[in-house]
């Protein structure tokens, strides 16, 4: 995926806000004010790319929200996920983790898949129940990531 | 003392070791922990260590002792690191006025020079050339699909090391950092005469890619400390005051599979990371090879 330029985009429905945040999360990245509610849904499918820059900038956003906001964070990409527990304060005390991809790796093949895992379904607030991911030969995909850095952020909804 | 010869020979073929012999012979190698007793008996950046599954921190305390090559045992690659490291110790100043062809494979290099498939370098002297410079590298790196998987963690790094080239490695002729402490989107731009390179090539089992400067402002010490700083925690911790985010250097060895810093004090330097293409987790968990090398 071509890394793209940093877009914002919120919108409110009801007593939600609504974020989206889309390309590279780096030093041209400019976070805009959100009109908040009572909850605030960060969808973040589409961040093709972040530097350490584009990290303190997103702690930086991400801490101006305080309580009572809840935050959701959902369509996580492996890009961020990988920061969530290498980075102190990537993540608030606010925020929970909806949905997040999980890299699959086929030493097979070379291939590399990413599954959409979502609360409720495929984890929960201590276990992981996923399905088998496999390649395009039809063998089973091993999980490319080390477990207990990558999940550790989970904890109750 | 043995040499890398004597101990290692018959990694390599035996067609080859007519050739090998006269570099590597000159090369001490010692081990750790087996010889931590002949560690004061050695001028420790002149030797080549060889270490076995030992992880980044106590990689780390052994570079604090002065050992400037750190070379993994239980890896692949273990043979052609040996050989780069000989190199870099035997032949510092010959391999710092050009490192770029023979840094990755020894010999090697050749075949991977004459293939513009396998490698890339590119010159540059602005920030605003850095949106430009990860899309070739993208581009390069799209011709073998074996780098799917490490694709951004190749983007990152060289990200890293680009912002590292034009905001923390200009100082001026007082010695003060130039551009250190301003905001990373600053539109910085280097005479010409400064300019510095984004390297990439593929060798086989990895691709390793690098920046280099020519300012050679890096300090050992500073360096370390900053080592010791991001690596005390489980977790990197940001700097919230001005200039970068303090973040970099971690994440450059955290991800990859080896790492090499090459200074010769005032004319460059060289700051490099391989991955093995194997995927986020091989890099991440793989007992990792590191270069600290600086001479004056």
């Amino acid at each position: 995926m071509a890394v793209t330029p940093f877009k914002m985009k919120s919108w409110m429905e009801g007593n939600t806000s609504f974020v989206e945040i889309t390309g590279a999360i780096d030093e041209r990245a400019q976070f805009t004010e959100v009109k908040l509610a009572e909850k605030m849904v960060i969808n973040l499918e589409g961040v093709n790319f972040i530097n350490s820059i584009g990290t303190r900038a997103w702690c930086l956003w991400l801490q101006r929200f305080r309580a009572p906001l809840k935050i959701t964070m959902v369509r996580c990409p492996v890009i961020m996920v990988k920061s969530f527990s290498s980075v102190k304060s990537f993540l608030t005390d606010r925020c929970t983790i909806e949905s997040f991809y999980i890299p699959f790796y086929s030493d097979n093949t070379g291939e590399r898949k990413d599954f959409l895992a979502v609360r409720g379904t495929h984890f929960g607030d201590a276990d992981m129940q996923l399905p088998e991911i496999k390649d395009s030969k039809g063998e089973i995909m091993d999980m490319d990531v080390v477990p207990e850095l990558y999940f550790s952020f989970i904890k109750p909804a | 003392m043995k040499s890398v010869f004597q101990v290692y020979q018959t990694l390599w073929p035996e067609d080859k070791r007519a050739n090998l012999e006269p570099l590597l012979s000159r090369v001490p190698v010692l081990h750790f922990p087996d010889d931590r007793d002949k560690f004061s008996q050695v001028m420790p950046h002149l030797v080549v260590l060889v270490v076995s599954k030992i992880k980044v921190k106590d990689v780390l305390s052994l570079i604090d002792l002065g050992f400037e090559h750190i070379v993994q045992a239980d890896r692949e690659d273990f043979a052609k690191e040996l050989l780069a490291s000989s190199l870099m110790t035997l032949r510092p100043q010959a391999f710092l006025k050009n490192p770029i062809p023979f840094f990755l494979s020894g010999f090697d290099s050749e075949r991977i020079i004459s293939d513009p498939d396998r490698h890339l370098i590119l010159r540059f002297t602005k920030q605003s050339e850095k949106a430009t410079l990860l899309d070739w590298l993208g581009v390069f790196l799209d011709r073998n699909p074996a780098t799917a998987t490490i694709r951004d963690l190749c983007l990152q790094a060289a990200d890293e090391m680009i912002s590292n080239a034009l905001f923390n490695a200009p100082v001026r002729p007082s010695g003060k950092r130039a551009y250190k402490d301003l905001p990373r989107n600053s539109e910085i731009e280097l005479p010409s005469s400064q300019a510095c390179s984004l390297f990439a090539c593929f060798a086989d089992e990895r691709v390793v890619l690098g920046c280099e400067d020519p300012f050679g402002s890096l300090d050992k010490g500073l360096l370390l400390n900053h080592l010791r700083d991001v690596f005390r925690d489980d977790a990197a911790t940001m700097k919230y005051s001005a200039g970068g985010a303090g973040l970099g250097l971690r994440h450059l060895i955290e991800n990859a599979a080896n790492f090499y810093v090459l200074v010769n004090e005032g004319k460059s330097t060289l700051v490099a990371c391989g991955f093995v293409l194997r995927g986020l987790k091989a890099n991440m968990t793989i007992a990792k090879h590191m270069h600290l090398s600086f001479h004056s």
